[in-house]
């Protein structure tokens, strides 16, 4: 659901850090782009997938941990549009709506 | 023919080749024609028993789809409909008619019968029925099934998809015959060969694989395609005598099962009908397939065939070429890319169906085609079906535990949808932290599954440790769960409804009752209700535990007859809705609506949230389930040099008679992978060969055995032999002992018998059952036996005259007129009320006592 705040087996610290993953991933795809972009003939090279690189810029040496950040399944942002107690739309609008007049 | 009273095969010859009236028709019709075919068949079969059709044959079985349940249904429904409205307008209108009006002609008074006609909605009523009961009942088809339909189980998404894709056979009855249960060849590449579930049901409920399509039958079909056989050269069989349509070179041509004619050209005739087929000039589900022993060619196009995609190959060739078609799959339809229906459209693949299967040769591989190979298969993993897509390399292990995996992956917890949170289903779990796989297959990534996911990768370290792990039991690490491994949700629906009664009056919600101090009765009565809110319902986050009031709800009483017994002027009582199950729950939410017929309810969910204790049952993907043993502090688990523990500990002792080598290579993969920052592919027949895993391991510094150098957490001293360990996916299924366990001393008892209650939720008790009688026996403990089955259960000292043997009453006894005979005996009570039973019937149980 959302990313757990520690390692389960070793206890260290993963949720400061995974905003960052996301993040820094975001950046080595843009990278990756360009690159493809400047250097078309180097499309087809075998490159190492940039989670590794990012894992191991982000500090995450044993693999107990790699694999917290590795296999978490983000729900919580999708989960997040279902929320029934959110005011959307004509309802947040009715809100304001409801305030004016009363300082009115 | 017995049924018509025909005694002997003599009979029907006199019958059809004397008898005037058949005489008449000198011109044999194709019914007459067939019905000499089948005689034809059955005397080749008397002479070769290999003859005999298998009813196991999957080219000789139809499935049947939902539309065609449905049109049944609606038939029979339609027809009763009709009949009735028929029957209501003949009785109008015969009224109508013998009335005065009729006479004078006065169109005024005309009956209108749709106004009449007041039972509109009994087809909607009906085939609502038969779907929300699963109870087919069909009088004019002597149909009478039940479980047809199921509620879709939400146990998991796997539960939900592995249930769409369910195929059931009808054989239901015999239990023993091992035919339609057994693994049918011709179910390669149409049914799942390791998903079925084990017990009663075994081999007769199935899955479809995952390419696997049911046609139809429904469009072109018919005449067309009749039409085109007679084009394309085939004689009609009314012009042909029986000689001709069995002389040698010639073929039958059957289409549906009809007999159409006859053809001399048949390898022509089956290569033009191809050659239609692949350019989409008839269905591309139409199947032509020949039987050299029948000297017959089947064309067939009705629905409820099995078939599947295959590629063509000719001239040696795939049609499919991977460097020229795979950049056009990739692309956008606007920009010329290609789907599965333009390959179909241009010959590249086509649809096969069981029967037609048996005449091709299909190469598995690109590599194995020779020059006699018709069409390639796609890719071998989707011989399996969509459940089995979870198991991780599961053509290296055991194939029964692969069975089982398929199995418990619709038992394992995880997240169902993205709306979970809003759905009200009566009983919802899922796991807190969810984790994707980190040894995928190709099939979990076609399904999505790596958005939900149902399980989370542990560490697992296999060794023995502290004997709390015999029998498949596991360690878990207590530092493991109080960081959130294995934690799960459970959120359960309770709905009230607030039920109209007769003359407008309707259930209400009554305020909590206030802060009862001076009434001596029931001071705990106002700890019930503190969950409530002044509406008479429970507050949201409120905590409830066993007992609790959830919705204060009063009834009206029915004043009609019992006013004057009652003597008080109550207007309502109090049935209270109130929250049982001995562990504590959070009400998540209360939802206010109304149902279908215009009634108010309220639905109630509440949300347990639990940690793993000893008890529950956790699984990997490969049949290896166990139960937790014991939980263990993190000091006193092995560590590595890098700082690394065990979650959980697996025995060892589990893989020698169960042979999941998949469960070793899924550890080693997973390893390698998650130090690459990959995912391991795990695919059937296709996942990464160990030697480049061996290769990754190496190069990251680890063993490529798998195996690490541990120090013992308790002793602080170097473990002296290296454990295997490593990432493996661990599902966390529904059995959680909480909802299990159970205990009774003394407790509630059936009205009937007297016995002890059966289930928990009644606090019942557990049975010693027949077998367990005969162990018992076989010790000779019958004081034991008369202890259990009789002092624990339902004694009873009923008074038995001794004169004529029945009950009596404990002073007198009625039949003998004395009460000189009575003793008193110690019965159980339902031999007591198996006499009296017998006794309503009039069988006498007289008892015969003999002196101490």
């Amino acid at each position: 659901m959302i990313i757990p705040i520690r390692c389960y087996s070793c206890g260290k610290l993963i949720g400061n850090r995974w905003e960052k993953y996301l993040q820094m991933l975001l950046r080595k795809a843009e990278e990756q782009e360009k690159q493809d972009q400047e250097h078309p003939e180097d499309k087809t090279k075998p490159k190492p997938a940039p989670e590794k690189e990012v894992l191991d810029e982000l500090g995450f040496t044993r693999y107990c941990c790699r694999r917290m950040m590795l296999t978490h399944v983000d729900l919580i942002e999708k989960v997040m549009n279902y929320n029934i107690y959110e005011k959307r739309g004509y309802q947040a609008a009715m809100e304001d709506d409801e305030d004016d007049v009363m300082e009115g | 023919m017995k049924a018509m009273g025909v005694q002997s095969d003599m009979e029907i010859v006199q019958m059809v080749g004397i008898q005037r009236k058949y005489l008449d028709t000198l011109m044999i019709t194709l019914q007459e024609c067939y019905f000499g075919l089948m005689i034809r068949r059955v005397i080749n079969a008397m002479y070769d028993p290999q003859l005999v059709d298998d009813r196991d044959y999957y080219g000789n079985k139809r499935l049947e789809l939902s539309g065609q349940l449905v049109e049944v249904l609606f038939e029979d429904q339609f027809k009763h409909m009709n009949s009735e409205l028929q029957k209501q307008a003949d009785l109008l209108l015969s009224k109508w008619h013998q009335s005065a009006a009729a006479r004078t002609k006065d169109m005024l008074s005309y009956p209108d019968i749709l106004e009449s006609w007041q039972d509109r909605s009994r087809l909607t009523r009906a085939m609502a029925n038969a779907i929300s009961t699963g109870n087919w009942n069909i009088k004019r088809f002597r149909i009478d099934r039940a479980g047809v339909s199921q509620v879709l189980s939400r146990f998991s998404y796997m539960s939900c998809v592995g249930s769409m894709m369910r195929v059931k056979s009808q054989f239901e009855k015999s239990r023993k015959v091992a035919g339609p249960r057994a693994l049918q060849p011709s179910q390669w590449g149409m049914l799942c060969p390791a998903d079925t579930p084990e017990g009663e049901q075994c081999g007769l409920v199935k899955h479809l694989a995952l390419l696997t399509h049911v046609t139809t039958g429904e469009g072109q079909g018919g005449a067309n395609l009749r039409h085109m056989c007679f084009c394309l050269g085939v004689e009609d069989a009314h012009a042909l005598s029986g000689e001709e349509l069995h002389h040698i070179g010639n073929y039958l041509v059957f289409l549906n099962g009809n007999l159409l004619g006859v053809h001399r050209r048949p390898k022509r005739f089956m290569a033009s009908l191809q050659q239609l087929r692949r350019r989409g000039l008839i269905g591309e589900f139409v199947s032509i397939y020949e039987d050299e022993g029948w000297h017959a060619i089947f064309v067939a196009s009705d629905g409820g065939r099995l078939c599947r995609p295959l590629i063509i190959v000719a001239d040696g060739k795939p049609r499919f070429i991977p460097e020229k078609h795979v950049p056009l799959m990739l692309k956008r339809p606007k920009d010329g890319g290609m789907s599965f229906v333009d390959f179909l459209r241009q010959g590249v693949v086509e649809w096969v169906d069981v029967n037609e299967e048996n005449n091709l040769f299909i190469a598995l591989h690109p590599n194995d085609i020779t020059a006699e190979t018709t069409h390639l298969e796609i890719e071998p993993f989707t011989l399996l079906g969509v459940v089995s897509g979870l198991i991780p390399y599961p053509n290296h292990n055991q194939s029964p535990r692969n069975t089982y995996e398929c199995a418990m992956g619709k038992q394992a917890m995880g997240c169902i949808a993205m709306n979970q949170f809003t759905r009200s289903d009566t009983l919802l779990l899922g796991l807190v932290y969810p984790e994707k796989p980190l040894c995928t297959s190709k099939t979990l990534n076609l399904v999505d599954f790596h958005h939900l996911g149902a399980g989370q990768n542990a560490s697992v370290a296999v060794m023995s440790y502290s004997g709390y792990d015999i029998e498949d039991a596991i360690i878990m690490n207590k530092a493991a769960l109080d960081r959130g491994f294995g934690r799960c949700f459970v959120m359960r629906r309770q709905s009230v409804q607030m039920v109209p009664h007769s003359d407008g009056q309707t259930d209400l919600l009554a305020p909590p009752q206030k802060g009862v101090m001076k009434s001596v009765s029931a001071p705990g009565r106002n700890k019930k209700q503190s969950g409530l809110d002044e509406d008479g319902m429970v507050r949201p986050a409120e905590k409830v535990e066993d007992g609790y009031c959830l919705a204060n709800k009063i009834t009206p009483v029915d004043t009609k007859g019992i006013q004057e017994l009652i003597g008080n002027d109550a207007r309502y009582r109090a049935t209270p809705v109130t929250y049982k199950n001995p562990v504590s729950s959070y009400i998540d939410r209360v939802l206010l609506t109304t149902d279908a017929e215009g009634m108010k309810v309220y639905k109630i969910i509440t949300r347990q949230t639990r940690r793993p204790e000893v008890g529950d049952k956790f699984a990997s993907r490969h049949g290896q389930k166990g139960v937790v043993g014991l939980i263990v502090p993190e000091i006193d688990l092995p560590f590595s040099e890098t700082g690394w523990r065990p979650d959980l500990i697996m025995n060892p002792h589990g893989f020698p008679s169960r042979m999941t080598v998949g469960k070793m290579l899924e550890c080693i993969g997973s390893k390698a992978a998650v130090m690459e920052g990959a995912f391991a592919n795990g695919s059937a027949f296709g996942g990464t060969p160990a030697h480049e895993i061996y290769r990754t391991l190496i190069s990251h510094g680890f063993a490529p055995t798998g195996k690490d150098y541990l120090t013992s957490g308790i002793t602080g001293e170097p473990i002296e032999a290296y454990i295997f360990c490593g990432p493996i996916y661990y599902q966390k299924l529904k059995h959680m002992v909480v909802d299990k366990m159970h205990a009774r001393a003394r407790g509630p008892r059936m009205l009937l018998t007297r016995q002890p209650t059966e289930g928990r939720a009644k606090e019942g008790g557990l049975r010693l059952g027949e077998m367990e009688r005969d162990c018992l026996v076989a010790y000779g403990a019958s004081n034991l036996l008369l202890e259990r089955l009789m002092f624990s259960s339902d004694v009873c000292n009923p008074s038995v005259c001794r004169k004529c043997g029945l009950f009596s009453r404990p002073d007198w006894c009625k039949l003998c007129g004395s009460a000189e005979w009575i003793t008193q005996v110690r019965l159980p009570y339902a031999c007591k009320l198996l006499f009296q039973e017998m006794q309503s019937m009039n069988v006498c149980c007289k008892l015969q006592l003999a002196e101490r």
